[in-house]
């Protein structure tokens, strides 16, 4: 079984990974180049379908027919049959889509907690929002994420959701907005429990980051982050060696799933 | 010769009312003052108030709001959190005591013994038990909630030029140890009755007067040239505790709210009166206004009535499209209507047998 990975840039690392397990450099992750694009995982194969953020809306998924699902953008049809002579990809294979939804970048970054705070960080003057406030900011963050998912049960395609990592210690809203470390863990923190909530309410997965990849106070650890070597620095992705070990949880979920 | 012979029509019953659509009513408010787009305003009272709030808003108005909704909190989510509705997040102020209470609680004059309710899980804000759904985590939570709404409030009449209150009801739950008027009898929208502490009071005219005097020379203490629009709410009784049949005890209640109005209105310069009560329930009206349950205010009735009130003021600018609003919600709320309007009271309706 082929699971297609469609989702926003936290899908760089994972590609990275497969490619650097190709290449005989990963740690945790044995993977093998079936196509460009397409790796196997023992038995599983993952095809990243490079539908980004732009190009994910629920719009894309056109129709089921004979049991293929077909997309409306011309331009990823034509990729597609470029990449494996096929224009469509069989209805079954399950679709597993990068952060789209469990974290809100919009919300963490928003100019309004210069005047608000969650209830426990409310001092010197902020006004107190409760959880239940912001959980409704996040689910109006969440829905175009969650039309997606809506668009494909309504095709009846298997779909699975692949968590982005943990925020980086270094992440924008602290670094250039000014927020306190424990505003940004909270909103994360919310963020997160608002999608896993969505999603097991409509009985989707969630592969979420290992434990193992968050310090003692929910960070990234140092050695998940990625390093840009041009440019502005990066202060949201993982790296290939985080991709390693989501690679590997993708893996295992569609396996289990589709044995 | 006579004093009616020099009388305008608006004076005469068959040229003002009878002869003309019910709907199409010409000079039936005459303002006793300008209200112009830098007045500010701030508003109060029962759950009609909050269409009064909204179309200053929408109108381009300078409403006051110390307690803003957090701008990343998506409109259609602003009344369940009790924001955007009046000035500040006191939800619906039912009582003019209940509004002397608030505004002295506001000041650090008046603590109710009550605190708080719970469920053993959440914790609620007795006097603004609907302004989070769910309620508090926490004591502590709540405290740091309630805290920083009190100090809004206490912010509130500084900022004001124009106070407009809408009178709800004269019946009230109150705290038997101190007197607080609960917005909600306790047990309904949430907290526990105990008839050992709990007791209902029903204000007579002296009462509500004297109430909503002692307002205005506390809030003219803050500001000398506050002046004062008041209105009483066309929405009859979800239920009475009075012992009386629900429709004598609604008429009787409103014709004290009404009475102290025009005591209010004749004494004091500084307070004009709009009739949105006759407007919407007065008998030329034959209930065109209500919803079917009789009850609840059309959208259309409270279109027609804001229309009346802006064109007095000289503003005949569009108004709110509150039918859209009004579709918005109702396939899942059809006790909201016209603009969404929040009535904790109505919650009494679920215990009618």
């Amino acid at each position: 079984m082929t699971a297609y990975i469609a989702g926003n840039s936290h899908v760089i690392c994972l590609v990275g990974a497969a490619r650097e397990s190709v290449a005989g450099r990963a740690t945790h992750l044995k993977a093998k180049r079936v196509a460009p694009r397409h790796f196997a995982v023992g038995d599983t194969g993952i095809f990243f379908t490079g539908i980004t953020k732009d190009l994910l809306t629920p719009g894309i998924f056109g129709a089921v027919d004979q049991g293929s699902l077909k997309f409306t953008d011309q331009r990823f049809q034509q990729d597609l049959a470029e990449w494996t002579g096929e224009k469509t990809v069989p209805a079954t294979s399950p679709w597993g889509l990068c952060n789209v939804g469990n974290a809100s970048r919009r919300l963490y970054r928003d100019a309004m907690w210069r005047t608000f705070a969650p209830t426990h960080l409310a001092q010197g003057g902020l006004t107190p929002v409760t959880d239940d406030a912001i959980r409704a900011m996040l689910e109006s963050d969440h829905r175009g994420a969650r039309m997606v998912y809506e668009r494909l049960a309504v095709l009846g395609i298997p779909a699975f959701a692949i968590s982005g990592p943990q925020p980086r210690r270094a992440h924008p809203a602290m670094t250039e907005d000014g927020y306190r470390p424990e505003l940004l863990l909270h909103l994360d923190s919310l963020a997160r429990e608002v999608w896993r909530e969505w999603l097991a309410g409509r009985g989707l997965a969630l592969i979420e980051p290992p434990a193992e990849a968050a310090d003692a106070d929910g960070f990234l650890r140092p050695e998940f982050e990625n390093v840009r070597e041009e440019g502005e620095a990066d202060r949201i992705h993982g790296n290939e060696l985080y991709g390693e070990l989501m690679v590997a949880r993708i893996a295992e979920h569609v396996a289990r799933q589709n044995p | 010769m006579h004093p009616y012979e020099d009388l305008p029509s608006r004076a005469f019953w068959k040229q003002a009312v009878a002869q003309r659509n019910a709907m199409e009513l010409a000079d039936v408010y005459v303002p006793r003052f300008e209200i112009s787009r830098t007045t500010r305003i701030t508003a109060a009272g029962s759950c009609f108030a909050q269409h009064i709030g909204k179309q200053f808003k929408k109108r381009g108005y300078r409403f006051m709001d110390v307690e803003p909704a957090p701008v990343a909190l998506p409109e259609e989510q602003h009344n369940k959190f009790g924001f955007g509705m009046y000035s500040a997040r006191y939800g619906n102020i039912y009582s003019a005591r209940q509004l002397v209470q608030t505004f002295a609680r506001a000041r650090g004059e008046h603590t109710p013994v009550d605190e708080y309710w719970t469920d053993g899980e959440r914790f609620y804000d007795p006097y603004r038990p609907s302004i989070e759904p769910r309620g508090y985590s926490s004591l502590e939570e709540l405290r740091i909630h309630r805290d920083a709404h009190l100090r809004a409030v206490s912010s509130l009449l500084a900022q004001t030029d124009l106070f407009v209150f809408t009178f709800g009801l004269t019946e009230a739950w109150e705290n038997l140890e101190d007197g607080t008027i609960y917005p909600t009898c306790p047990g309904t929208v949430h907290g526990d009755f105990d008839e050992t502490r709990h007791r209902f009071v029903n204000f007579r005219f002296r009462q509500v007067l004297e109430d909503f005097e002692s307002f205005i020379a506390y809030a003219r203490s803050i500001n000398p040239a506050m002046r004062f629009l008041i209105t009483v709410s066309p929405v009859p009784l979800t239920a009475t505790a009075s012992g009386n049949h629900v429709l004598p005890a609604t008429v009787a209640s409103k014709s004290i709210l009404r009475a102290v109005c025009s005591e209010l209105h004749d004494t004091y310069d500084f307070v004009d009166y709009f009739p949105s009560y006759e407007l919407v329930s007065s008998h030329p009206m034959r209930a065109l206004a209500y919803e079917p349950n009789l009850r609840s205010v059309s959208a259309a009735g409270v279109a027609q009535v804001m229309d009346v009130f802006f064109s007095a003021h000289g503003d005949a600018g569009k108004p709110e499209p509150v039918r859209e609003a009004d579709k918005a919600v109702a396939p899942t709320m059809p006790e909201q209507t016209a603009d969404d309007v929040v009535c904790d009271e109505l919650i009494l309706e679920a215990f009618g047998r």
